[in-house]
């Protein structure tokens, strides 16, 4: 087939080509590492690890966290290596990530914690229906729907810091609901602000009162 | 999206090839040119920082460069099958012919090299993502 020469082929374009990737080095190197970021790094700031206090001081350092692909050790182990708290947890089965990966052997940190979301984003992304509640003292048995028979989401009961729980959340869907006030008022219990106390998993018949 | 555009490329630089009118490739060309970038700025997230932020600005260059092609592109009479007519021409006063096809010069003097410049940049910016995200263990 006779052709001409391609139009990507010319000297203006190879000229292009060739100033397109100088430009793309040159900003690389002196914006160090900027250019192939999804975003930036976390900011919040904790105990010092890895001789960082927060993910955004290891800005422009890709290798803290990224392995080469062709490198026999994976990101997850990076990760390990400066949250050796976490490490400790994976082979007991009573700790949190140990139980998050005895339930799912093939878990990898990416999954729950992501990255590159913005320096206020937060790091930690659960589904309910793979944290382990139960294991925590709190079964989500009874919790799989609410009213209107919607499902659970995690700021339905933690509101912003997962990690956390406010009882008050108890009372607040079910003070709503005025027969389980008057069954707690007949069987005299008019002041229920410690609902875990009666109820440790959630269930109705653990307060031991009239359930008929 | 890059390779319809590199075939439009090559089908328009065969002398000898009979793959499809010309006419038809410029509207494939076209329809990838102009849905392309759509689906390019949907993959971005509404996020345009990095290589991939110049990427899509190089996107955008190229299909502004491609409207002022095609609207300069129709002031030069041409055949059925895209082929520019001289005999056509005629019709036209021969100075404005001479514009129109020093425009079209000029156009692509510009054309060509942003589109180089955006080739070069996506194709770096598919090495890194590979790199740093499909291929991550």
């Amino acid at each position: 087939m006779q052709t001409q020469r391609l139009g990507c082929l010319s000297p203006s374009a190879i000229i292009s080509a060739v100033l397109t990737l100088v430009l793309i080095l040159a900003v690389e190197i002196l914006s160090g590492n900027s250019l192939f970021t999804a975003g930036a790094l976390n900011a919040e700031t904790g105990p010092a690890l890895g001789g960082v206090n927060s993910h955004a001081e290891l800005g422009g350092q890709c290798d803290a966290c990224h392995t080469v692909p062709w490198s026999a050790q994976k990101m997850a182990e990076r990760y390990l290596e400066c949250h050796s708290a976490v490490q400790a947890e994976l082979g007991n089965t009573t700790r949190l990530h140990g139980a998050i990966l005895a339930r799912n052997p093939t878990a990898d940190c990416r999954v729950c914690h992501p990255e590159h979301r913005g320096p206020n984003a937060s790091l930690t992304i659960l589904n309910n229906s793979d944290f382990p509640h139960d294991l925590l003292g709190f079964s989500l048995a009874v919790h799989t729907v609410q009213t209107g028979n919607l499902p659970f989401a995690c700021d339905d009961c933690h509101n912003t810091d997962l990690s956390a729980f406010n009882q008050q959340t108890c009372l607040t869907c079910h003070l709503r609901l005025d027969e389980i006030t008057r069954e707690h008022q007949k069987e005299g219990v008019p002041n229920f602000n410690d609902c875990l106390c009666c109820h440790p998993t959630g269930q109705e018949d653990e307060g031991g009162g009239d359930d008929d | 999206m890059l390779f319809t555009e590199t075939f439009y490329s090559l089908r328009k630089r065969s002398r000898a090839a009979r793959w499809g009118r010309m006419a038809d490739w410029l509207q494939l060309h076209i329809f990838t040119g102009i849905v392309g970038p759509f689906m390019v700025l949907l993959h971005t997230s509404w996020k345009f920082n990095g290589l991939a932020g110049v990427t899509l600005l190089l996107t955008s260059l190229i299909v502004l460069s491609g409207f002022v092609g095609r609207y300069i592109y129709t002031r030069i009479p041409r055949t059925a099958d895209g082929i520019e007519d001289s005999g056509l021409g005629g019709q036209m006063q021969a100075r404005t012919l001479a514009n129109a096809r020093r425009l079209m010069a000029l156009w692509h003097t510009a054309h060509i090299p942003i589109g180089m410049a955006l080739f070069t940049a996506a194709f770096v910016h598919i090495l890194g993502a590979l790199y740093y995200a499909t291929f991550l263990k």
